[in-house]
């Protein structure tokens, strides 16, 4: 596709990552998922407030298999249980290491939005 | 209601065709299946409210992608972006889709708006033909829009042997 060879780009360069990729990529970190199974992960994560469409869905895995962030997996949990049409997602080592370093990214964000006067007095106690 | 989701099922599939040529042949089965799962969810909750949200979720989500993904295959393309093959295929098919899609809706939604006039009530003559003829153009620019979508791969693999 368009974005292929973006692979060999630094981690830093594709931070940071869109609320839809962060979430496929959280879900994804718990184990290999197809599409439909994403969807519904990051609905239940997200309290129902990120809600993926098929396009939504599908552009940002094609952006991840381009930037080698998942792969697509040849096993099946349960082959005689699923639908082999069914595509599966796992995350890359890359992947996991783009993941560790938005989520470092979003605590610093995170703590320094704490260590605000404002946040500070609206926390509750 | 199993009618409504198979009818849904069909009109999104066809709209799936105006996704670019590599991206409908690598993900375009897998969101079908998905589009078919979220409308099965709707009708289990048994409301026909369920099944038209889900469906007015989907439409937004696929012109949204679409002209996401568009927008990629054309500004990413350096291979042939220079081409002026591909460039008139590009600047045609983006307009023609926004255009079409405007000039073919505009008076369904107007009469949606407005409801429809009663037979003996006095017609705007001009009103209605114009309409008609919007409705009209709109319609053949979305065929155009279809034919060069499908144009579009022709077009790529007769620049990538001219070259």
């Amino acid at each position: 596709m368009a974005t292929k060879g973006k692979s060999k780009e630094p981690v830093e360069h594709l931070l940071p990552l869109t609320p839809a990729v962060f979430h496929i990529l959280v879900t994804l970190a718990d184990g290999e998922a197809h599409g439909y199974a994403i969807m519904q992960e990051v609905n239940r994560r997200s309290g129902g407030i990120v809600r993926l469409g098929p396009g939504t869905l599908y552009g940002a895995i094609s952006r991840l298999l381009a930037d080698g962030l998942i792969e697509e997996s040849e096993e099946r949990p349960d082959p005689e249980m699923d639908d082999t049409r069914r595509r599966y997602y796992r995350l890359t080592k890359r992947g996991s290491e783009v993941l560790a370093s938005e989520t470092e990214r979003l605590a610093e964000l995170v703590r320094a939005a704490r260590s605000t006067k404002a946040v500070r007095k609206l926390r509750p106690a | 209601m199993g009618n409504m989701m198979r009818y849904a099922g069909n009109v999104y599939s066809a709209l799936l065709s105006l996704y670019p040529f590599e991206f409908r042949v690598r993900f375009g089965p897998e969101m079908m299946q998905l589009f078919r799962d979220c409308s099965r969810d709707a009708l289990e909750k048994g409301e026909v409210a369920v099944l038209i949200a889900f469906c007015i979720q989907a439409s937004r989500d696929l012109v949204v992608s679409l002209v996401r993904e568009r927008g990629r295959e054309i500004w990413s393309w350096p291979v042939d972006a220079d081409h002026p093959l591909m460039t008139m295929v590009d600047a045609l098919l983006i307009p023609s889709i926004v255009t079409g899609n405007l000039m073919a809706l505009g008076p369904i939604l107007t009469l949606l708006i407005q409801g429809m006039p009663a037979i003996d009530a006095p017609i705007d003559q001009f009103m209605l033909t114009s309409g008609m003829f919007s409705f009209g153009i709109g319609c053949l620019t979305v065929l155009a829009s279809i034919v060069i979508t499908r144009l579009r791969p022709t077009a790529r693999l007769w620049v990538k042997l001219s070259a």
